[in-house]
């Protein structure tokens, strides 16, 4: 499974999402299938987005309790991954609209909290890294859930799926994303 | 962006932007473009310490959002037991639907296990219904001659409305009755009727002589004739019946049609009418009118005329004249063997050949100002989805579909756009010749170079942005697709150099070489797979597009022809993608299975039980159609061009690919079955 985890994970993933669908299943069993699979990074990428437990866990369920109503009604969903992440992704964003405050990440904290391994890495790395972190913090919110999408590991064509771009939009944006972190980090 | 940089490839000038070494480092840049940057990176220092700094961006990222994921605990082990509880209550609740099934089922069940009398009940019943239906079936409405040829007009001239810049083509068989002392006498008439441009052109063939000849007429029934032809030419039933048509001033270009009938019918003055049902040989249900003119005693006068429609469309099928000849009456039938409305571009240049041609199109920009600023008010939303359907045939005619970046949409101005990006000059300009014939389609098309140019004039003054200007491609097909060893490589190696029936790798293909030719051999293999794969990724999306943009619902709310423009178009795109998966199916078939022989069998295909819930209309049936494309895609780029896949993944991507391409051929025909019964309805309705 951990090895899975890799760029083929996408496959494997929608291999296994595909069998789930057309299995002859109920589709609670078909949904509770998929939410074994995706939970995981979807938790995640709700957690980083919003930084609050309790609420990443309630909206973690909520995405799929939606994707079993709209499955319910008879919709065709083509690739359910991304559209998991764009139902967490317009979750997220109507969260942090109704919150006064946005605390995706807590940059000081972090900086209190070194991170493993910090103490081995030279001078000159954790320097760069504390650049990289400022740079992240100046990252706006859209720019961040790019690179956090691209972690959980969807595909470029699926991230512009959930950001409602098209693809060429995107590549530029995030052209730009990196370009930005490159020149705090490293100019 | 990046075909713009194959010209130049090798070339020191040109270095990857960040964007695309992005999409490098993440495996998304596409093989021929991938292979480049990687060749590139070979010898550029500059742009390996460019991605060294991505790299490094990455694990930073990833570092950084491990730490942050440290800090707050797993989700809990209770989160997947709420979420099944929630689950639960929500299916209770949605529940009413299974209710109704239970229900429904229910009463079947309660009417097939019924007692005798209730049965007979229900068979009396059903017999009454089906006399009614009968009844309301068989019934016909009563009409006058009048109202029915107002509505063969009406439907007449919705039937040209559909098309833009229409040419109505009719070919008719004209037929003398034999009556002494004539003897019977029979031609082929075919009519091409422009009347955007009042053009008309036809072809006469008189059957019993095996004579051509050929008049083209410009500006109405009176105006130039380019060829008129000589009187022995003109076969003798046609030459008559054109005399016959100027003494009863019939409108000869349009000899079959329920406005002509009507013209003619408009000047006789004291006429008895009949109106009949008369079913056809082939079982065609046509009304007969018949007009009989009582004081017609002149010769050539039509003393009895008879225009058959058919029920089914108010289409005038045929045509039967009486005419006075001396002391006796000779009888003609005209009677349509074909008929069409066409596009103008779908006709052939030779038919009006000569002919002062039509105005030409006005440029896009022209065209569309002239629409924004008319108050037509006539225009609707069936017109617009017309000229929308119209609009992506010609763009799909001209492949403009597979991938080019031209989008059509609803404008604010009610008019259909045309926008996007194309390569060159010469694209914008065929694209924009074929649209500008369709009514209400505005163009707005930029060339790259355009675009380029304006990007640089709005571009700050970075240096990444200074770069030269990038070539046009020259020969992307000089690339090289992959150069470093593939994940079957250790298979194929054996496998093509192992003479047929081998033992050891399984059978071989016989073509046992050195081991150059062995790894030209694979070589090639990769590149045409690699090739086919993309050729049926663009045929998939475009099929996709269409889906999505006229799913069922929506296509059946579209009038005829534009319907009809779009199966033409679903069946390209499907033909094409059957023919493309086909030869990726013929080339990997044999090493696939040699190579699971090798590793533990045979796999069985994969089974694929009916999914209701995505099988349903045409566009499910596409979307299903579409994921397994993708996944053969990606299998096939993972072990054909992509040397990242790790070993240990290689017998099951191999396994998983055989069972999908098994299962594209079931999900074609479940979608030839969809399509089949899609159109076939629209079409009856």
């Amino acid at each position: 499974m951990d090895q899975k985890q890799s760029l083929s994970v996408n496959v494997w993933l929608d291999q296994e999402l595909l069998r789930a669908m057309r299995s002859n299943s109920s589709l609670k069993d078909k949904v509770t299938e998929i939410f074994d699979l995706l939970q995981q990074p979807v938790y995640r990428y709700l957690l980083v987005a919003i930084g609050d437990i309790q609420e990443a866990e309630d909206l973690t369920q909520e995405v799929f309790l939606r994707l079993f109503r709209c499955l319910d009604k008879g919709q065709v969903v083509l690739n359910i991954r991304a559209w998991v992440f764009r139902v967490a992704h317009n979750l997220a964003i109507t969260r942090q609209k109704k919150a006064a405050v946005l605390t995706p990440l807590n940059v000081e904290a972090l900086e209190k909290q070194p991170a493993p391994g910090d103490i081995e890495r030279s001078v000159l790395e954790q320097e760069q890294y504390a650049r990289f972190e400022k740079a992240l913090a100046l990252l706006g919110p859209e720019e961040r859930r790019c690179l956090d999408l691209r972690a959980e590991g969807l595909t470029y064509r699926e991230i512009a799926e959930v950001m409602g771009m098209r693809p060429p939009n995107l590549f530029k944006f995030l052209g730009r994303v990196m370009s930005k972190l490159i020149r705090e980090t490293y100019d | 962006m990046i075909k713009l940089g194959y010209g130049r490839l090798f070339r020191q000038s040109w270095h990857p932007s960040l964007e695309e070494l992005m999409r490098y480092v993440d495996g998304e840049l596409g093989v021929r473009a991938g292979a480049a940057v990687r060749s590139h990176l070979k010898r550029c220092w500059a742009c390996r310490a460019k991605r060294e700094k991505l790299d490094h961006l990455i694990s930073a990222f990833m570092r950084n959002q491990q730490s942050v994921l440290d800090t707050f605990p797993a989700p809990s082990l209770r989160l997947r037991e709420r979420f099944a509880k929630r689950l639960d209550r929500i299916e209770q609740r949605s529940g009413w639907r299974a209710w109704l099934s239970r229900l429904t089922a229910g009463v079947q069940g309660a009417l097939l296990v019924s007692r005798l009398p209730v049965k007979i009940g229900l068979g009396v019943l059903s017999v009454l219904l089906a006399a009614v239906l009968l009844v309301q079936v068989t019934s016909v409405e009563r009409v006058s001659a009048k109202e029915l040829l107002r509505r063969a007009e009406t439907a007449e001239s919705r039937r040209i409305q559909h098309v833009s810049l229409p040419v109505v083509y009719q070919r008719l068989t004209v037929r003398r009755l034999s009556a002494a002392p004539q003897a019977e006498s029979t031609a082929i008439w075919e009519i091409w009727h422009d009347p955007t441009h009042r053009r008309f052109s036809e072809r006469i063939e008189d059957t019993g002589k095996a004579r051509r000849v050929r008049v083209v007429k410009a500006n109405g029934s009176s105006g130039n004739a380019l060829s008129e032809p000589a009187a022995g030419d003109f076969p003798d039933v046609l030459r008559e019946l054109d005399e016959v048509f100027h003494e009863n001033r019939f409108d000869r270009q349009r000899p079959l049609s329920a406005s002509g009938y009507q013209a003619w019918r408009g000047t006789v003055a004291r006429k008895t009418e009949q109106v009949r049902k008369v079913t056809l040989a082939g079982g065609i249900e046509v009304l007969k009118i018949t007009t009989s003119s009582q004081a017609e005693d002149r010769p050539k006068r039509i003393v009895e005329a008879a225009i058959l429609i058919r029920a089914e469309d108010w289409h005038p099928v045929q045509e039967q004249l009486k005419v006075r000849q001396g002391a006796g009456i000779s009888e003609y039938e005209l009677t349509e063997a074909a008929f069409g409305v066409l596009a103008l571009n779908a006709v052939p240049a030779s038919i009006f050949a000569g002919l002062e041609p039509p105005p030409l199109p006005q440029p896009p920009q022209t065209v569309t100002d002239k629409i924004e600023t008319s108050t037509e008010p006539d225009i609707n939303a069936g017109q617009l989805k017309v000229a929308e359907m119209e609009a992506a045939y010609a763009l799909h005619r001209l492949r403009a579909c597979l991938g080019e970046a031209v989008e059509i949409h609803h404008s604010p101005q009610g008019t259909i756009q045309v926008e996007g990006l194309v390569e060159t000059f010469q694209r914008r300009e065929e694209i924009a010749n074929a649209l500008a014939g369709i009514s209400l389609v505005r163009v707005r098309l930029q060339t790259v170079p355009e675009a380029m140019k304006d990007t640089r004039a709005a571009s700050d003054t970075s240096p990444e942005r200074q770069a030269p200007e990038r070539p046009q491609p020259e020969s992307p097909a000089a690339l090289e697709v992959q150069s470093a060893r593939l994940p079957l490589q250790d298979f194929l190696e054996p496998y093509y150099s192992a003479p047929a029936g081998a033992a050891g790798n399984g059978p071989g293909p016989g073509r046992a070489g050195t081991a150059a030719q062995v790894r030209q051999q694979i070589a090639e293999l990769s590149k045409e797979v690699v090739s086919l794969s993309e050729s049926a990724s663009a045929e998939m999306w475009a099929l996709r597009h269409l889906a999505e943009r006229y799913p069922s619902s929506r296509a059946q709310a579209l009038p005829p022809g534009a319907r009809w423009l779009l199966e033409a178009m679903v069946r390209d795109h499907l033909t094409e993608l059957k023919s493309l998966m086909s030869r990726v199916r013929r080339l990997l078939e044999p090493v696939l299975t040699a190579f699971a022989t090798a590793h533990g069998g045979v796999p069985t295909a994969r089974s694929s039980p009916e999914d209701l819930t995505m099988r349903r209309s045409w566009d499910a049936g596409v979307l299903a159609l579409f994921q397994t494309a993708e996944q053969i895609e990606r299998l096939n780029l993972g072990l054909f061009a992509d040397a990242s896949l790790p070993q240990a993944e290689t017998g099951w991507a191999t396994q998983t690919l055989l069972a999908a391409l098994a299962s594209f051929e079931r999900d074609v025909k479940d979608l030839e079955k969809n399509l089949a019964q899609e159109f076939t309805t629209l079409a009856k309705q």
